[in-house]
């Protein structure tokens, strides 16, 4: 953050040039430093796999990792991405665990409307990334801020746990 | 709106040091984007801290264990440092919100917005704690027993900002613990009532005894009549009406959407009688 | 044969498939409305707000409506807008359109709307304790209730209610409409059930403005659950009226807050149920039930709510006599409307809960006394149609050994006289008719069609929507059944009514047990017709691409007499039993369900994994209505976000234990709704077996409970 410099501005919107790295790429762009990363990834960059269901941390369908770790992006503004790393659910097929994790998911038949699934899946993926274990109670410990109204959980949690068993074999 | 955000700490003081009526501090953002969404918030002008190392860090300093006020809920409870000291004071905040929100809201933002409901306050309080503020005037130390002074009321100068939390080393060793915090659910829910406790059994009866109660009152406080009716009495001699009346002395519970007073109460009452047995049965 | 996936899954994994939200054609206007904040009252002026461009926004209110300001329901009493009068706090006033969303939204909520507010009932409690304010046609089922009981009987009456339930679809409403002025044609795509009846929406509120309505569903639609049957008619009449105003393509998405403010939700009820058994044999004598619906401010579909309601109250048991009067009561709440289950949910829990109160009474297990009195074939409805089948029965006893429920409950009993904390072990039965009520499938007639293609492929067309139940692919499935083709060869059209035919709305549980289930017969059909299909296509050059069609056809036996109520309801029932074990925290009386057993007769299962997985969700969904989930709190309003209206997390939802019966059956019946009809009485009957509380209020809030425990001076310590 050493490179920002104070800004004084008198009107809005007031922008400011922030740069992250989005899905394993540097991305810049001038936005107004409050303005929601969830905002930022849709209606900015054209990323629409990430969801907005409250608008308010509740739900988790705007679920992303920031340095790796799941966050509500609803509730995060873009000075806090300046120079972190952000994941979305469109980069999740670049890693192996990413792929093998909708590889269980889709097996499970854990999908049902589908709204959830992009911030379930980043969850999920961070659990893994954790060392996550094929512990039922953990992995729903872990899913507990992302909601999902149709499936009853029961076979997202078979899927993330057979993704836990899979990748730790390999 | 204005939004800055400052290089340094120090910048960061000289323009709370203006006193601009509505300015309001952008931690982890977890109350700033939501109350400004709800229109509970219409801030003037937005200093983002997010960024500031100052504000960052978990470590050993002389008798306190130190926490930047920008430490996370995710980070207090995975810290290994923490961990080895204040194990239960980990555990109780696992229980705060979900796993996303953790890894946002920070210690200094839920202090600082004072909400009764403020989670990490209560196991703070029985520990504790006290509180590092910091403005262009200099640096102060505030037990955290002090800092608020009404609903949603600090005793924070507008020109302040809280740096760190301090925690005293040793605030849990050879002293039992409890912490219940009740909810609409077992996750992502913002508490009817939290009770966190702190104690120590000799010889049949309380020595040390350190109770608070979270959404019970205008803003987490400890339950001083029932503390210091506890440490008087012997165990044996403890009684639920014995317990009854002390509480009503600490706490107001209300009806709102969440609960009812009614309940508030007699749980609290029940909580205090677990708490006791517990350690009792562990003596 | 490989296990088949779900066709939409991979994309919905990957972020890939496009929601409502997700489409954003040039120049598009985002929209939103301005709604009444007040519950009641005659609108006196709406002021626009000061320090906005106003003419860079389009507005509308009633006045704009070039067609009729009724939406088109059941019965069509609720303005697409308010007119002088606001009828609930939430109803939409005025619609705004501004290139950028949020400025729309600000702008929305800056209108102040003064309304001369009048007293006004939104408390269903009072509501539905007010026979003045009965409204709708009464509904009556009478059968073998000329005698008056016997004095010898045990005669019981109780009163139970349930509350509003929001239907939460993750996704919140959305919908996009694009005027092409030239041909006069109206586009609309969202996140809907019912095609068809959007189509009808725009038409009525653009009248002879609008010369063709075309209707699509939005590639991905986030949950429905009954919630996206009839509200989206005023989302489509709303953003086509500000499409055809603006000449731009507009969108409208509501915040979650609007949403929950705004939506119908399931209607609460307060159900008195009065019986008599017999002692001796511990059999069902009568039931003389009373059976009221909160319906909001307006009925629109509530009518047949009711009808499944009064059609379902009287639960899976042999009774009889029967008496069951159904009414529907007004409020100053938004017009409640569909959600999975359709007023079976609130019927099912007064009367299981009534089974368990009527065998404590006799001292009889519950188990005992619902094996005594579930439904035999021989046994008939108290529509006098005969039950067919004995399987509900078979579902009980299934579900029995399944849970090893005499070893479990003396178990529990064992634990509890050792433990602070108590188990409890409760049951209930649930079934569910499928399809319309009565003749409405007959009236419906719908039409599906499959379309052989030169690439050898076969695509489904029917109306019938993808919202997350699997309709894209177990509708194909069922194609491939019939025309004996992989699934790889067969797929389903989005539905988009330019250009498949009107198999009828995406309700009722309709969509595999009457769409499905024709496809499956016209595939077979087209298989006759043609022999090999490959064979064929290969002949065939130029006659493909070649669509054939089929239209439902009514059972003439089965007929139901809409004024005496008599007759065959439903052609086929779907059965369930069920079993719930909680534990009752000593301290906090907060209630965890540990764990739930279902055993479930939907007949042939078309995917047994999507089949599970409505299962577990609808479930879920009544565990949530069981524990948590309400909209109103008396004296305190209401619940009007997601940090309040608690719906269940993966830490909250119990594990599963569900097994299906009888899936060798040549028929596939409905299923979408069933699950949600039965787990909530039997969770209450937990907690009376836990606690020998006998809660008849949903939701069981610890709250309640402790009031309970302390009035009764029992305490669970
Ligand atoms: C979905 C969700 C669930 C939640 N669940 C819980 C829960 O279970 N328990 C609970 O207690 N809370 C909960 N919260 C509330 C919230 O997360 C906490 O209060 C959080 O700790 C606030 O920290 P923050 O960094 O996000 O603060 P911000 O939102 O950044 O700031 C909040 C306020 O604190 C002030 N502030 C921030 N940092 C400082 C500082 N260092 N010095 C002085 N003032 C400061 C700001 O001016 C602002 O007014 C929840 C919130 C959400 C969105
Ligand atoms: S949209 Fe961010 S948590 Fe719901
Ligand atoms: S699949 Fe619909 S909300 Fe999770």
């Amino acid at each position: 953050m050493s490179n920002y410099i104070l800004k004084q501005f008198s009107q809005q919107p007031a922008m400011i040039d922030i740069s992250f790295t989005l899905n394993g790429e540097t991305t810049t762009i001038t936005t107004d430093p409050l303005r929601r990363l969830l905002d930022i990834l849709r209606d900015d960059l054209g990323l629409t796999g990430t969801k907005e269901g409250c608008g308010e941390g509740e739900c988790g369908a705007c679920t992303v990792l920031l340095d790796g770790k799941p966050v509500t992006s609803c509730i995060v503004n873009a000075v806090a991405v300046h120079g972190h790393d952000v994941t979305t659910i469109e980069g999740v097929s670049a890693s192996p665990d990413g792929r093998l994790l909708i590889d269980c998911l889709y097996e499970a038949e854990a999908v049902q409307c589908g709204f959830c699934f992009p911030g379930i899946v980043m969850s999920a993926l961070a659990y893994m990334r954790a060392g996550g274990i094929a512990d039922n109670e953990r992995i729903r410990a872990a899913l507990a801020g992302n909601l999902c109204r149709c499936t009853g959980y029961e076979f997202i949690v078979k899927g993330v746990a057979e993704a836990c068993r899979r990748w730790r074999d390999l | 709106m204005n939004t800055l955000i400052p290089d340094s700490l120090g910048q960061l003081l000289e323009l709370l040091a203006e006193n601009i009526p509505g300015t309001e501090l952008l931690a982890g953002g977890t109350d700033f984007n939501v109350q400004c969404r709800k229109g509970v918030l219409n801030p003037n002008r937005v200093l983002c801290i997010g960024h500031l190392d100052e504000l960052k860090g978990i470590r050993l300093d002389g008798e306190h264990l130190r926490l930047g006020a920008l430490t996370t809920f995710a980070e207090v409870v995975a810290n290994e440092l923490l961990q080895g000291h204040v194990p239960d004071f980990c555990r109780a905040l696992a229980h705060f919100a979900s796993p996303p929100v953790r890894n946002l809201a920070t210690l200094g933002g839920n202090i600082a917005n004072a909400s009764p409901t403020a989670d990490s306050v209560p196991p703070l309080l029985v520990r504790l704690a006290s509180l590092e503020l910091r403005s262009v005037r200099g640096v102060r130390q505030l037990p955290l027993n002090e800092f608020f002074t009404g609903y949603k009321r600090t005793a924070m100068a507008q020109d302040e900002l809280i740096t760190a939390v301090l925690l005293p080393v040793n605030a849990e060793d050879g002293l039992h613990s409890y912490w219940r915090k009740v909810g609409t659910r077992r996750a992502l829910t913002i508490a009817k009532l939290s009770l966190a406790g702190m104690g120590r059994i000799e010889n049949g009866q309380l020595s040390e005894c350190r109770l608070a109660a979270g959404a019970l009152n205008e803003y987490p406080r400890r339950l001083t009549a029932v503390e210091q009716h506890a440490l008087t009495t012997p165990l044996a001699a403890i009684t639920r009406e014995s317990l009854n009346e002390a509480l009503r002395r600490d706490i107001t519970p209300i009806d709102d959407l969440r609960s009812d007073a009614d309940y508030r109460f007699e749980t609290c009452l029940n909580l205090l009688q677990t708490c006791l047995r517990d350690w009792s049965d562990h003596a | 044969m490989p296990e088949l996936h779900r066709v939409d899954a991979r994309d919905k994994l990957l972020g890939r498939t496009r929601y409502i939200d997700d489409v954003n054609p040039p120049g598009v206007l985002h929209a939103a409305f301005v709604v009444s904040p007040a519950h009641r009252g005659r609108i006196r002026r709406v002021v626009l707000p000061p320090g906005f461009d106003q003419a860079a926004f389009t507005i509308v209110g009633s006045g704009d409506i070039p067609g009729v300001n009724l939406v088109p329901e059941p019965v069509s009493d609720e303005p697409f807008l308010a007119v002088d009068e606001a009828l609930w706090r939430g109803q939409p006033i005025l619609a705004v359109a501004h290139p950028d969303r949020d400025t729309a939204r600000a702008f929305a909520r800056a209108v102040q709307v003064v309304v001369d507010e009048e007293e006004a009932v939104t408390d269903p409690a009072i509501a539905l304790d007010d026979e003045s304010r009965v409204f709708g046609r009464e509904l009556l089922i009478d059968h073998g209730t000329h005698e008056p009981p016997e004095e010898r009987w045990l005669h019981l009456s109780r009163t139970y209610t349930t509350p509003h339930q929001e239907q939460a679809y993750l996704e919140p409403q959305g919908m996009l409409a694009e005027w092409d002025v030239d041909a006069r044609h109206m586009r609309v795509t969202g996140s809907m059930q019912c095609p068809f009846f959007v189509k009808e929406a725009v038409e009525v509120i653009l009248g002879d403005e609008v010369a063709e309505v075309s209707v699509c569903q939005a590639e991905g639609v986030g949950g429905a659950f009954g919630g996206k049957e009839d509200f989206p008619n005023v989302m489509a009449g709303t953003v086509a009226l500000l499409a055809w105003r603006s000449g731009q393509p507009v969108k409208l998405v509501l915040e979650r807050d609007d949403d929950l403010l705004i939506t119908p939700k399931r209607h609460p009820s307060r159900i008195t149920i009065e019986s008599w058994t017999d002692r001796t044999s511990g059999r069902l004598r009568r039931l003389d039930i009373d059976y009221r619906l909160d319906a909001g401010a307006c009925q629109t579909l509530s009518p047949v709510v009711l009808a499944r309601g009064v059609l379902h109250v009287a639960g899976g048991y042999s009774c009889p006599a029967v008496r069951v009067r159904g009414r529907l009561f007004h409020s100053d709440t938004p017009p409640n409307g569909a959600f999975r289950g359709f007023g079976a949910p609130q019927g099912l829990f007064a009367l299981e809960a009534h089974i368990d109160d009527i065998a404590a009474e006799l001292s009889l297990d519950p188990a005992t006394f619902r094996q005594r009195n579930v439904m035999h074939a021989a046994d008939s409805f108290p529509t006098t149609q005969p039950v067919a089948e004995d399987n509900l029965a078979d579902c009980l006893n299934e579900l029995l050994s399944q849970c090893s429920y005499d070893s479990l409950r003396a178990d529990i009993d064992t634990w509890n006289m050792a433990h602070r904390h108590k188990l409890g072990i409760g049951l209930s039965l649930g079934f569910h008719g499928g399809g319309y009520t009565g003749g409405g499938e007959t009236r419906l007639a719908s039409r599906v069609c499959i379309t052989l293609h030169p690439d050898g492929a076969a695509e489904v067309l029917a109306a019938n929507v993808e919202m997350g139940q699997g309709a894209s692919t177990t509708l194909a499935v069922c194609a491939a059944q019939g025309l004996g083709l992989p699934l790889s060869r067969v797929r389903t059209a989005v539905p988009d009514t330019a250009r498949v035919p009107n198999s009828g709305p995406t309700v009722a549980s309709r969509t595999i047990y009457i769409v499905g289930n024709m496809l499956r017969r016209l595939g077979a059909n087209i298989r006759e017709e043609l022999g090999d299909i490959d064979e064929w296509c290969e002949k065939a050059g130029d006659e493909l691409p070649r669509t054939f069609e089929a239209t439902y056809q009514p059972d003439p036996a089965a007929t139901f007499d809409e004024d005496t109520y008599r007759g065959a309801a439903y052609r086929h029932y779907s059965w369930a039993a069920c079993a719930a074990m909680v534990q009752v925290d000593a301290d906090t009386s907060e209630v965890r369900i540990e764990k739930m057993w279902s055993v479930v007769d939907a007949g042939a299962l078309v995917h047994p994994g999507i089949a599970m997985g409505q299962v577990y969700g609808g479930m879920t969904q009544a565990c949530g209505w069981s524990l948590g989930e309400w909209w109103h709190k008396p004296g305190h309003g209401r619940l009007g976000s997601l940090t309040d209206y608690a719906l269940p997390t993966a830490v909250d939802a119990p594990p599963f234990d569900v097994r299906f019966l009888h899936t060798d059956s040549d028929i596939s019946k409905g299923l979408g709704e069933l699950p949600m009809d039965y787990p909530a009485p039997a969770v209450r009957n937990a907690v009376l077996h836990a606690t020998g509380i006998a809660i008849d209020d949903l939701p069981l809030l610890p709250e309640r409970l402790a009031a309970r425990l302390r009035k009764d001076n029992t305490s669970v310590c």
